[in-house]
């Protein structure tokens, strides 16, 4: 009953956000009046008429993509930041090193990782992966180094090992965290999605848009930015509900 | 059960060494309880952490139960100010950690902690989060999470201070109450001068730091519930805050006038 009227109201949440969104594009293309934007009915009927036959292949390939790198990033970065959160050996040699490459703009990286890993999917997802990997070691580490010192040793009294430690402890301290960090990196992972995707191929939504954009076709470019726009919106309510699962201690 | 002999310990901060314990010797007998007092900052949390192992010490003998102290020793519970308790797990999961993480089989870990959280009044709060529990109550669950282990030593690092006065009361008194049911070993640290004479059957006064205890007494009047509402309590209480002040640094206070 609780969890019906949640839903209901979560519904009710989006639903106006939409609407208010369709509202401003429908002003917008009153005021400009241009082909460059073409009103949201038009978008939207290209969007459902074409969505099978043409806008499919190319989300499924940028869904895999997006997803991929996630899932590659989440690991290694979560992975390498409880490790130098945890020790601070480690640190004072990885910080320096990670704030001199954090800043680098390594999207400037891609013609050169084509170079060497070649243009299919490996060097996108290199570059998707690698660019998110740092917000998320970042996070986890201040989060980790962040733990009550209290609970730390109140744990070690109770004859903790350091995998004890890691299981009860550092893990489950900054899953939170990582969940935010995994939000922030989604919006960034769409955006270098986009950049790489205009890049040495023709598949992916980006090429999708890119490609209509040249040939004048401002209803598919459209068309496409609304898939783009409803994969985010997937993707956010995936890591939403897996924190959830996850985190259950955060919704009380 | 506790015997330290001249024991030191320093640590290293950026502008050099802080001495928090000098020379401090103790012995606490098997079975006794001990509370300790002094200012803050004399280096009492220090002395709980180099029992249980955590901190090493530079100088000194520690023994436990005749042994030299090591960090997990099975038998050393320790209970912290703000509980210790990980926000992440139920009442049920932060109770039988200690058991989990100890390898008891799930058989015996259900059952251990099933009466505990009985005895303590817990059982039908298993399934809440630390978050979803009121101060006492998360004491009470790191109280529980000590006594699944059966411990013969207690360190506790001023475990009520948190607590509004009734709640601060009421576990007082369970703690006496385990206490007398099956004694065992308590260092207790307290900033109260109440708490220390209800507590203590030893009471330890500690001078600022770097710390060094400057009084021993006994407590005769340990163990009586009624004890707070007796003359004997406040004419005890009024000799420990004596104690207390004497030890405060007189030199210090002058220069800075
Ligand atoms: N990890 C540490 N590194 C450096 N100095 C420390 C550390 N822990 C404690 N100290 C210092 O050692 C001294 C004793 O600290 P301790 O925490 O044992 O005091 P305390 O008696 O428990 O004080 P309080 O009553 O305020 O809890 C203090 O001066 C403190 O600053
Ligand atoms: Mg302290």
């Amino acid at each position: 009953m609780k969890l019906e009227k949640a839903k209901f109201k979560k519904v009710l949440e989006i639903g106006g956000g939409l609407i208010f969104l369709l509202l401003f594009w429908t002003l917008l293309f009153l005021i400009i009046n241009k082909p460059v934007l073409p009103p949201p009915w038009e978008a939207l009927e290209t969007f459902f008429k074409t969505f099978t036959s043409l806008l499919l292949p190319h989300l499924l390939q940028s869904t895999f993509r997006v997803l991929v790198s996630l899932v590659v990033a989440l690991f290694l970065g979560a992975l390498s930041g409880l490790v130098i959160g945890r020790w601070s050996k480690i640190d004072d040699y990885a910080s320096p090193l990670i704030y001199l490459t954090y800043p680098i703009p390594k999207i400037a990286l891609l013609p050169v990782l084509m170079g060497i890993m070649g243009i299919g999917e490996a060097s996108k997802i290199f570059l998707i992966s690698l660019i998110i990997f740092f917000q998320i070691m970042v996070t986890t580490r201040d989060a980790v180094r962040g733990v009550n010192r209290q609970i730390v040793s109140s744990v070690v009294s109770l004859g903790a090992s350091e995998k004890d430690l890691f299981q009860h402890v550092f893990i489950p301290a900054s899953l939170p965290k990582i969940f935010t960090s995994l939000r922030i990196s989604l919006g960034t992972a769409m955006a270098v999605l986009f950049l790489t995707e205009t890049f040495a191929t023709v598949r992916g939504i980006g090429y999708f848009i890119l490609d209509a954009s040249m040939r004048g076709r401002y209803q598919e470019v459209f068309a496409g930015i609304i898939a783009m726009s409803l994969l985010g919106l997937a993707l956010f309510v995936a890591v939403d509900l897996l924190e959830r699962k996850v985190c259950p201690w955060q919704y009380i | 059960m506790i015997k330290i002999k001249n024991l030191t310990v320093e640590y290293q901060t950026f502008n050099g060494k802080l001495t928090a314990l000098d020379r401090v010797n103790l012995e606490v007998k098997k079975g006794e309880s001990c509370a300790i007092i002094g200012p803050s900052g004399c280096g009492k949390t220090t002395l709980l952490y180099v029992l249980s192992g955590l901190v090493s010490h530079n100088a000194g003998n520690v023994l436990v139960n005749r042994e030299p102290v090591k960090a997990k020793r099975k038998k050393t519970a320790l209970i912290l100010q703000d509980y210790g308790l990980l926000p992440w797990k139920n009442v049920w999961d932060n109770t039988v950690l200690g058991l989990s993480i100890r390898k008891f089989s799930p058989s015996l870990q259900k059952e251990k902690a099933a009466g505990i959280l009985k005895r303590l009044g817990l059982y039908e709060f298993r399934n809440y989060y630390p978050g979803q529990l009121s101060g006492g109550m998360r004491q009470r669950v790191a109280i529980a999470r000590a006594l699944t282990l059966d411990p013969d030593l207690f360190l506790m690092d001023e475990p009520f201070s948190a607590l509004d006065a009734i709640t601060r009361e009421e576990l007082q008194g369970l703690i006496l109450s385990l206490w007398q049911e099956t004694p065992a070993t308590i260092l207790l640290v307290t900033h109260s001068i109440e708490e220390a004479v209800y507590l203590g059957q030893r009471i330890v006064v500690f001078s600022p730091g770097p710390g060094t205890i400057t009084a021993n007494i006994n407590n005769p009047y340990f163990g009586d519930i009624m004890l707070k509402s007796k003359p004997e309590f406040y004419r005890l209480c009024n000799q420990v805050r004596s104690l207390l002040e004497g030890g405060k640094p007189h030199e210090i206070r002058k220069s800075k006038v």
